[in-house]
């Protein structure tokens, strides 16, 4: 009885905090694009009560069970990341493969953010799908080996482990290069800012296009929802997870969760979206060897501390 | 027998630019789109994302607008196109200020920009180029109307993102009327 309780209010503060970080991040974005703080703050409220009564328009001989499915389902990703993030000691689901499952589950976005594209059956719904393909490609691996760089260093998959592992000096500190490919896959995933071609307003927002009603808002949130939830699996990964003086643990989780949340969709609504083919290359050739070798200095130090 | 579920035709088959046979779409572009010129239709035929083939439409009134401020509406229009919000706000508001060639600081911040997004090959640089002249006033939009034939062999051969960014930058020339479009 008592495992059930804390069960449901583990997944009720799981939602709870989604939905803070998801909205922070929408502020967040909204004053970087030149909003002022009073109209960020309630433009996802805002949004959120047009698009619910707006009504649902369909395109011809879409492709519904798959176009919905994908787009409620981003936003399902995107609570998962954040209850693999432990809190004081233990997450609400604790194991000890986080890190992998984390990997696991960006790499589900990549299949419905596709069909989020495909199953709208339009032209630009398609080109934002296959732009996000190639993007995805382009940012996945440093992201892979972004996540290999604190696993690495701590000798475990398990996210507690990693961030107890850390002591004083984060892993940010000294693996900025993974924590800087770390974060752009999290827009990248998240298909806002530099990374938001596949959904960019040239090509009239690409995947997004065709949806409308709660359709749209489910995906629209879901995008904040998994920067906010990247944000968060960070924080055990590079910024010693509940470390910190005075406060109690889980307060400093959710503190550095909030802070990196609002600083990177800050950063990213600066940013202008850029065009794949320019971002495909450097990607592969400038950050992948970085990052591997990256890789390659943690475990060298690994190596030599025993 | 031709086949069209849903009452849309296939796709047909058409040798694209590398020789290879691409299912040919055929996609509208206007006359309402966001940061687009209003009334202008593009009928096109795409090859995957690459416009192969452009039919120009475009609306009978001319719309008087002075050249600076077509110009600088031309360039918010291409940064609000690459998501940079706040510059785009920034070249509206030059805009608004009914500018001249010589510029005030706003303006010349916002020349930075351009230069700065365009040597990131955020944005290509035949956009670039012609907002620049537009600017500058070294293209009279009086006298280099561009005609129907010459827009779609602009666009043709260019992605459809580019082909956006393409007629946002363009749009000073396109109007229908030489009378209208100086600003002396």
């Amino acid at each position: 009885m008592a495992e059930a309780l804390e069960a449901t209010t583990g997944a009720a503060g799981v939602l709870l905090l989604t939905f803070v970080l998801a909205w922070t991040a929408s502020a967040s974005y909204a004053v970087a694009t030149g909003r002022s703080g009073g109209d960020a703050v309630l433009h996802a409220p805002r949004e959120m009560a047009r698009l619910l009564r707006q009504r649902r328009r369909d395109t011809i001989s879409a492709d519904r069970l798959l176009w919905r499915l994908a787009g409620w389902s981003l936003l399902p990703v995107a609570v998962l990341l954040v209850a693999l993030v432990p809190l004081e000691d233990a997450a609400l689901l604790t194991g000890s493969l986080g890190v992998v499952w984390a990997n696991t589950l960006d790499i589900l976005v990549w299949a419905f953010v596709w069909l989020v594209g495909w199953g709208a059956n339009s032209v630009v719904g398609l080109v934002g799908g296959y732009r996000f393909l190639a993007l995805a490609l382009a940012y996945e691996l440093p992201l892979m080996f972004a996540l290999v760089a604190p696993a690495l260093a701590a000798g475990s998959l398990d996210l507690a482990v990693v961030a107890g592992a850390q002591g004083s000096l984060w892993y940010a500190a000294w693996m900025p290069v993974a924590f800087v490919a770390y974060l752009l896959g999290v827009l990248g995933f998240s298909v806002l800012g530099p990374l938001a071609a596949p959904a960019g307003r040239e090509s009239a927002e690409g995947v997004l296009a065709e949806l409308s009603g709660p359709d749209a808002l489910v995906v629209r949130a879901a995008r904040y929802a998994l920067l906010g939830a990247g944000a968060a699996v960070a924080v055990p990964l590079f910024l010693g997870g509940a470390s910190g003086p005075w406060l109690p643990g889980a307060v400093w989780v959710l503190l550095k969760a909030l802070l990196l949340t609002a600083a990177l969709a800050w950063v990213a609504g600066r940013l202008p979206a850029l065009r794949v083919h320019r971002l495909v290359e450097p990607l592969w050739t400038v950050l992948l060897p970085l990052v591997v070798l990256q890789d390659l200095v943690v475990g060298i130090v690994v190596v030599a501390g025993r | 027998m031709e086949m069209a579920p849903g009452g849309i035709p296939l796709a047909e088959g058409d040798d694209d630019r590398d020789g290879l046979e691409m299912d040919v779409l055929v996609h509208p572009l206007g006359p309402l789109l966001d940061h687009w010129p209003g009334g202008l239709e593009l009928h096109t035929r795409l090859h995957g994302d690459v416009v192969a083939h452009v039919e120009v439409q475009r609306p009978a009134s001319p719309t008087h607008v002075p050249a600076a401020v077509a110009a600088w509406d031309a360039v918010a229009r291409v940064l609000s196109l690459v998501g940079d919000d706040v510059w785009a706000a920034r070249a509206r508001m030059v805009r608004d200020q009914h500018p001249g060639p010589e510029l005030d600081g706003g303006g010349g911040r916002v020349r930075a920009r351009l230069a700065r997004l365009a040597r990131h090959h955020v944005l290509p640089h035949s956009v670039t180029d012609v907002l620049g002249r537009l600017l500058d006033e070294r293209i009279d939009a009086s006298t280099h109307r561009l005609d129907d034939a010459a827009l779609a062999s602009l666009l043709e051969g260019h992605d459809l993102g580019d082909v956006r960014l393409l007629v946002a930058a363009h749009a000073p020339l396109l109007e229908p009327s030489a009378a209208g479009a100086g600003r002396g």
